[in-house]
């Protein structure tokens, strides 16, 4: 069990190889990260339409698809154990030289969602949807400690994969 | 000041003479009526025919012609809140996650602009309540783009915002 704000997601990439002049792409299982604790969620989409103007102030509009489902998250992860043996002297270079388990997370990689049970925003990030990765921002404001815990903050933008 | 709105399905017939006819048809989607609006505003991008010359001192100019307007668009901003009952529900009556089923393209009808919460907590159309005149009753319009976010530290209250563009139905 997680916490109602914790999200866990499997990680994937696609990895694509060439052997003489055939170029193959799997997808390599990355195993889960940790678990992602929420601190906000934007949910937005955008119309994909055309305009026929009609006069000088009316015109039609006819939507043509959508981009999106694009989920911004702000969320904390928690520090690896080795990083948490150095008390009060945890920086952005500990955190991007592999003291957190996250530092493997990169851009057009794909999440799938194993277990987020936060009421009404689990309609948007459903258990199982695939989400790919568009940015990975790992901020530079130093951990904070909760119940002897290290915590950081990490921001991901993902949109929507399989709809 | 409040808004309630109908989602509606664009239906397109073609009359005898060959003339393609639309028109939205009622269905019995309801998004949560939007009671929270702390902004309303309209804007239009004009769509325009952009005319290059030169001039005779050898500089290049560009003659602008607008020609028609890019949407009839108007941005509501409003905070969207979960009270107790409704935190776990998954329906209409859960305002949050009724905005999040709505997509862009979506098209909803105005249903009343005159839409407030009475002093016995019940929802509904007030007619002796002020209008929100740019969103007429029965006027249709297209969702063109919607963001919801939650509130740092809150995820029963978010903000939305929402862009609409008219549909001369």
């Amino acid at each position: 069990m997680i916490t109602a704000n914790g999200i866990l997601f499997h990680h994937y990439r696609i990895e694509t190889s060439k052997t003489g002049q055939a170029i193959t792409s799997a997808s390599a299982d990355l195993l889960e990260l940790p678990i992602f604790l929420i601190k906000s969620i934007s949910v937005s989409k955008q119309a994909v339409k055309t305009y026929i103007p009609l006069d000088a102030t009316k015109s039609i509009y006819l939507p043509s698809a959508m981009i999106g489902p694009v989920v911004k998250l702000l969320c904390e992860v928690e520090a690896d154990k080795q990083s948490q043996l150095d008390d009060e002297t945890y920086t952005l270079e500990q955190y991007q030289t592999g003291n957190i388990t996250v530092n493997g997370l990169y851009s057009n990689d794909i999440l799938v969602i194993v277990q987020f049970g936060f009421p009404t925003w689990n309609a948007i990030l459903s258990e199982g949807s695939q989400w790919w990765v568009d940015t990975v921002d790992y901020t530079s404001k130093p951990g904070t400690k909760r119940r002897g815990k290290l915590f950081y903050e990490i921001e991901l933008t993902i949109y929507r994969r399989d709809l | 000041m409040g808004v309630e709105f109908v989602v509606c399905n664009l239906r397109t017939e073609q009359s005898p003479t060959g003339i393609i006819l639309n028109y939205a048809q009622r269905t019995n989607q309801s998004p949560y009526p939007l009671l929270g609006i702390t902004r309303l505003t309209d804007s239009g991008v004009s769509n325009k025919v952009q005319v290059p010359y030169k001039e005779s001192g050898g500089a290049y100019k560009t003659v602008w012609v607008p020609m028609g307007q890019q949407g009839w668009t108007v941005d509501i901003q409003c905070s969207l809140m979960l009270t107790d009952d409704s935190m776990g529900a998954s329906g209409d009556s859960n305002p949050i996650y009724s905005w999040l089923m709505v997509d862009s393209g979506m098209l909803l009808e105005v249903k009343s602009n005159q839409f407030t919460r009475g002093n016995n907590g019940q929802m509904g159309h007030l007619p002796t309540h002020p209008a929100i005149s740019k969103l007429p009753p029965n006027s249709y319009w297209y969702v063109d783009k919607i963001l919801i976010n939650s509130r740092e530290g809150y995820m029963n209250v978010a903000d939305m915002q929402l862009t609409l563009v008219r549909f001369w139905g």
